[in-house]
């Protein structure tokens, strides 16, 4: 994957960029908007991540002008702690996902990958298939090994987020802000207890599990390997 | 702050300038009433003229010459002073009877002056003269009572104009009095505010007038004023004193890490437990920098129409398999669609705190109710439990920043949860009680229906 940092804080943007390499991604960086809008329109990138807060030009101008410059390279936004109207403000800018900062590798790693993903996703489909595990969401309905898997609504778009993004981490966060719309951490393990329910009539009458805990308290579905 | 003087108050001026306007009125009645009082009297002084006249010619008629100047003798018997003047000439101009000797040709005029009619006065007369037979006669009445009337107006209206003016200095003076009075008190208070005592407010006089108004509102403004300072003195000292301990607590592990890696120990149990440290602290800050954002109230510019009972089905939806492990019950009665104008986003995290307060705080077996009913043109969301509650004496305390009962030291949780809930009932609008359940907490926020 190739990806655009732009970051003015030397010790994040070192941070980042190491994670990505050391996970064979490229990584440039730019520390000011100035640099960042003009390497962005110069090369291709899968992903962009913009710090809000920049020199020369701040993130949301960077990414009004790259959007008024047809550019629809996937962005997300770094934006600082406490901002609570900051992801509204990101995304009209025409971001596609913020974080916020101080953040765990893991979880932007998570969300740039699932962000890289999302033109495939926007394909119309019909059935979802993981393994034996297959989603039919005209129906909707779920089976597993032929065998129907009954599921609370919620329960239901918590399977079909983990499954249209097979293989791939989803954090604690990225589940409650895609599955509940909740932007806001809550303080107890909510989403475990979710995910261990789902597992109970996903996973547990059968052999082999599907959906798998990550380090990280992230969480994926795909088949035993 | 220098105090204003006497003459540049606006009571003061105000009651001038009145005055001045009142006495321009009181001059344009008084001079209409003079107008018309004085064209009055010059008709009937004509009109009284005009009948003696017709009398001495009907006298000339009946008995000639002798007995017109007869009349006329008659008349000027009776006539004291020079009240009425007389004269008949012949048409030689001989003065035939009378009491003056001569009168100028008058051609239009009604008004003459006592001189030309050979009188040593300055009076004026009212003059008609008619031609009888070959005869011609004068006859005057003194104008005297019209001067009169000229000094009376004039006095009267001087007399009142000074009165007036004595009215209006001296109420003039009290009512600006009053007023600086009024305003000192504003000013004292004022000074006391700039010096950093938000406590202070300014007398009212309870009255209800447009000062008192303003009065309120000043004190409302120093209140909010004193309520901000007090929010962001208290967020400072939060910080200074809450952070400090688990920074603390982060260093010390940090030292026993640099400790242990000198003696060639294994440090990682040390780096965990600095970095959820660390992560702790992020949260407490994160949490108390979204409260100051929502006490900003800038959010409020993103308010729509938001359906209080969809959200908080929502969020116990969310909660409930948490709640059911914990071993807690949960019963739920939401009426028909509550709408509100609010902010989805916070009012989910509202619910949400309010719920984790209860996981956090309750043992298994504890029940839980919450209900979203309307009353009048208010919402009210109560959410109860009969777990252990809240003294009735710290009910208050718990809705500070970081404020924790003794009790619930040991549990996880910042103790920002309740300010958080109650930053968000106060942005809404929303009043928040916290009742005894008897036993346990009832949570009750009333929610001003849309319009």
């Amino acid at each position: 994957m190739r990806i655009l940092l732009v970051e003015d804080d030397a010790k994040t943007a070192d941070y980042v960029t190491r994670g990505f390499r050391e996970g064979g991604h490229v990584c440039d960086v730019f520390s000011n908007g100035q640099d960042g809008l003009f390497q962005a329109t110069r090369e291709t990138y899968d992903v962009m991540i913009v710090d809000r807060m920049l020199p020369g030009l701040d993130g949301l101008s960077m990414a009004k002008a790259l959007r008024a410059a047809g550019t629809r390279t996937p962005l997300i936004f770094l934006t600082s702690i406490g901002g609570v109207d900051d992801r509204v403000e990101g995304l009209e800018a025409g971001g596609d996902d913020y974080l916020t900062k101080p953040f765990a590798f893991a979880e932007l790693a998570a969300r740039v990958g699932a962000l890289a993903r999302r033109p495939a996703m926007q394909q119309e489909v019909t059935v979802l298939k993981v393994h034996d595990l297959q989603m039919d969401l005209i129906r909707r309905r779920v089976t597993r090994n032929g065998q129907e898997v009954d599921l609370q609504p919620k329960e239901f778009m918590l399977l079909e987020t983990l499954m249209r993004n097979e293989g791939r981490v989803l954090t604690r966060t990225m589940l409650l802000e895609r599955v509940w719309d909740f932007h806001f951490d809550p303080q107890t393990s909510v989403v475990e207890t979710h995910i261990s329910r789902l597992r109970a009539k996903v996973d547990k009458p059968f052999e082999t599990a599907l959906i798998h805990t990550t380090r990280s308290s992230g969480y994926s579905i795909h088949a035993p390997r | 702050m220098p105090r204003v003087s006497l003459f540049r108050s606006s009571g003061f001026r105000l009651s001038v300038a009145f005055t001045a306007l009142f006495l321009l009125a009181a001059a344009i009645a008084g001079a209409t009433a003079y107008s018309i009082i004085n064209e009055e009297l010059h008709k009937r002084h004509e009109r009284a003229l005009a009948e003696q006249m017709d009398f001495f010619e009907a006298a000339y008629k009946e008995g000639g010459i002798s007995d017109l100047a007869g009349t006329v003798e008659a008349y000027v018997r009776v006539v004291r002073d020079k009240d009425s003047i007389f004269l008949l000439e012949a048409a030689d101009g001989a003065r035939l009877a009378g009491n003056i000797d001569q009168a100028p040709m008058l051609q239009a005029g009604r008004q003459a002056e006592a001189l030309t009619l050979g009188i040593d006065d300055e009076s004026v007369y009212f003059i008609q003269q008619r031609r009888i037979g070959p005869y011609r006669l004068t006859v005057g009445a003194s104008a005297e009572d019209l001067s009169e009337l000229d000094e009376i107006v004039l006095e009267g209206a001087l007399w009142a104009a000074l009165i007036l003016l004595a009215i209006a200095v001296a109420g003039g003076v009290a009512l600006s009095r009053r007023m600086n009075d009024r305003i000192a008190l504003a000013q004292t208070a004022l000074e006391r505010v700039a010096e950093g005592h938000f406590e202070a407010r300014i007398p009212r006089s309870g009255n209800g007038d447009d000062i008192d108004t303003l009065t309120g509102m000043m004190n409302a403004a120093v209140a909010r004023l004193g309520a901000s300072v007090e929010s962001i003195r208290q967020i400072s000292n939060d910080i200074s004193h809450d952070l400090k301990t688990p920074l603390n607590r982060l260093r010390i592990s940090l030292e026993e890490a640099l400790e242990k890696q000198t003696a060639g120990i294994p440090v990682i149990d040390e780096l965990n437990e600095a970095s959820s440290e660390a992560s702790r602290i992020i949260g407490t800050f994160d949490a108390l920098l979204r409260i100051a954002q929502i006490e900003s109230g800038a959010r409020k510019a993103r308010f729509e129409t938001v359906d209080l009972s969809a959200v908080a089905s929502d969020v116990v939806e969310f909660y409930r398999a948490a709640i059911e492990d914990a071993g807690m019950r949960l019963t739920v009665r939401l009426g028909k669609p509550a709408m509100i104008v609010g902010d989805r986003e916070l009012l989910t995290q509202l619910w949400a705190n309010l719920i984790e307060n209860v996981l956090h705080h309750c043992e298994p077996g504890t029940s839980i109710s919450f209900s979203v009913e309307k009353r009048a043109n208010r919402f009210e969301v109560v959410l109860a439990d009969d777990g252990p509650g809240i003294p009735a004496d710290e009910r208050e305390k718990v809705l500070r920043r970081l404020y924790r009962l003794d009790a619930s030291r040991q549990t996880p949780g910042s103790g920002l949860g309740l300010s958080t809930v109650k930053a968000i009932a106060d942005l809404h609008e929303a009043t928040l009680d916290l009742e005894d359940n008897g036993p346990g907490l009832r949570v009750r926020l009333r929610f001003a229906a849309a319009a």
